[in-house]
């Protein structure tokens, strides 16, 4: 029986569940950061696997190509509407061009793709890589002097610094595109003042900016989802345990690291 | 030799091992026995450096693994074979591919002469050349089990650790396997670490028998003697006895 006043008792559970909670997160950041650096030395050493590079980059793209295009040009579309709709108030409509290219290419052609990478392409990694760590196929590869981190993690991480930023590009022309059509066809915008709108104020600075956060998404997602697949225990329920992990933390990772990314490129 | 010494080995509060102490002699084959979730295939995975123990040693050919680095563990690994419990073949690849893999990886031997040896080596655990390109889900347990056993051997190992190799694997069959680790060992003069629940494996093909029994090898003999041992936990694992009183299933 639990003698003490149920007040400090709440308060107890809540302290421990906070400090096990913390602990875990720093548990795993270490982690994820041994497994990156082991990523990197391997990584930099030949063999280059250029084919699996490749293999890894096609799977990478026609998973998320889809989305990301209609993500962005939905995305698109939306922001024209709900910037015209704050700008009249000020009358300045004539600036829905401007947000939308500088939104677009600064934050959400980034950060949409890299969400929707967390979720496609985060969950197939770490499903095939878990169900490869339960049904003792990455023992197999250790057994026979083969890295798994060289063989299946930085083929991955690769993949996703290169691909990300690809997505990203396809992102942000279609969120424009996007943005266009619903300024012109249905807000009545005058096509050759919104094009110079949108391309008045953006500097290639914004665009590469965007770009370079795309690739560190990209690297991210894959190490964390890799990571999640190699401590993978459990057997199939495991595996689930170990896909919808890997869509969290990536989908984590990547807002966070958004920040700070932003601040360090724009500051 | 491969000397195991005092291995303690757990996971989280569960101990697994609790003290191992083992010798499997060079050219020689030892069997593993012990009843399911005793820690055999926790044992056979610390002797190849797959896992680590808590405390203890695992010495190859004099070798401390877990003192060894990296590229170290590479190269004494490489000396090994092993064929999983669930054979664990690439879901990716076909049957070739997977039986080759370590030629593909660490040799720059070509296409055609890493099909040609994994042909041979499909041969000699009874499988034909059809298998070669199809795909390991595309396979029977007992089939994806040899084609475990043909990748263990592609690379001419000198020792071979066979997780129950003949588990799920119909008499004639299983007798195809213990006849093919036997002439392995008499042939190439590997040596072998057997983990079966298989008596009659263990006595066909074992110099030594070693049991396994609440994290500790609690008997070991030649087939003859444990036969006619008089220690009770092996009598009653070997006659398939749950209640005989010594044995305790965990
Ligand atoms: N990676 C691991 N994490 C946690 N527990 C583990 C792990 N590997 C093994 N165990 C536990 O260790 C114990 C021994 O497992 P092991 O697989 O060695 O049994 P076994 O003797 O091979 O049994 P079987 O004959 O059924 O294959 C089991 O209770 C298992 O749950
Ligand atoms: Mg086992």
């Amino acid at each position: 029986m639990n003698q003490s006043p149920p007040k400090t008792n709440a308060f107890m559970g809540f302290a421990t569940t906070v400090g096990a909670v913390i602990l875990g997160v720093v548990t795993e950041v270490g982690a994820i950061s041994r497994y990156f650096f082991q990523a990197v030395r391997e990584g930099i050493r030949p063999p280059f696997r250029v084919r699996d590079i490749l293999r890894q980059m096609e799977a990478l793209g026609v998973n998320s190509m889809p989305v990301v295009l209609i993500t962005a040009i939905f995305t698109g579309m939306v922001l024209a509407l709900q910037s015209f709709t704050g700008f009249k108030r000020f009358n300045a409509e004539s600036l829905v061009g401007t947000v939308v290219a500088l939104s677009m290419t600064r934050e959400l052609g980034p950060v949409l793709t890299g969400l929707i990478c967390s979720g496609r392409a985060g969950a197939s990694i770490a499903a095939e890589l878990g169900t490869m760590k339960v049904t003792e196929q990455i023992d197999a590869l250790v057994t026979m002097g083969v890295s798994p981190v060289k063989y299946l993690m930085v083929p991955r991480i690769i993949a996703g610094v290169i691909m990300l930023p690809v997505l990203t590009v396809f992102s942000d022309v279609v969120g424009i595109g996007g943005g266009y059509l619903v300024g012109v066809h249905v807000l009545d915008a005058n096509p050759t003042v919104y094009i110079k709108r949108t391309f008045d104020y953006l500097e290639i600075s914004d665009v590469t900016g965007g770009l370079m956060k795309a690739a560190v998404f990209g690297g991210l997602l894959a190490l964390i989802s890799s990571y999640k697949g190699f401590v993978t225990e459990g057997g199939a329920e495991g595996v689930g345990r170990a896909t919808t992990g890997a869509v969290v933390l990536s989908s984590m990772a990547v807002l966070i690291s958004n920040y700070f990314l932003t601040s360090m490129i724009s500051g | 030799m491969i000397v195991v010494e005092d291995l303690y080995k757990s996971f989280g509060r569960k101990q697994v091992l609790e003290g191992v102490n083992l010798r499997v002699p060079k050219g020689e084959t030892t069997a593993i026995i012990g009843g399911s979730g005793s820690g055999k295939s926790v044992l056979i995975k610390h002797i190849i450096g797959l896992l680590f123990p808590d405390s203890g040693r695992v010495l190859v050919d004099g070798e401390d693994l877990c003192a060894l680095g990296a590229a170290d563990l590479v190269r004494v690994r490489r000396r090994f074979g092993m064929v999983f419990q669930g054979a664990a073949l690439f879901d990716s690849m076909p049957v070739w591919q997977n039986v080759g893999f370590a030629l593909l990886q660490h040799t720059g031997m070509p296409p055609d002469e890493v099909m040609e040896v994994a042909r041979e080596r499909l041969e000699w655990v009874g499988l034909s050349a059809d298998v070669l390109p199809r795909m390991p889900a595309e396979l029977s347990g007992g089939m994806r089990k040899r084609v475990g056993f043909a990748r263990a051997i592609a690379m001419d190992p000198e020792i071979l650790l066979y997780d129950e190799p003949t588990t799920g694997l119909d008499p004639v069959m299983s007798d195809v396997i213990n006849r093919l680790v036997r002439s392995l060992q008499e042939r190439l003069g590997v040596t072998s670490v057997l983990i079966t629940h298989d008596m009659v494996s263990a006595y066909h093909v074992a110099d030594h028998i070693a049991m396994l029994y609440q994290g500790r090898i609690v008997a070991t003999g030649t087939p003859d003697e444990i036969r006619s041992s008089q220690n009770q936990l092996v009598r009653q694992f070997i006659t398939g006895d749950s209640e005989g009183g010594a044995y305790q299933v965990r």
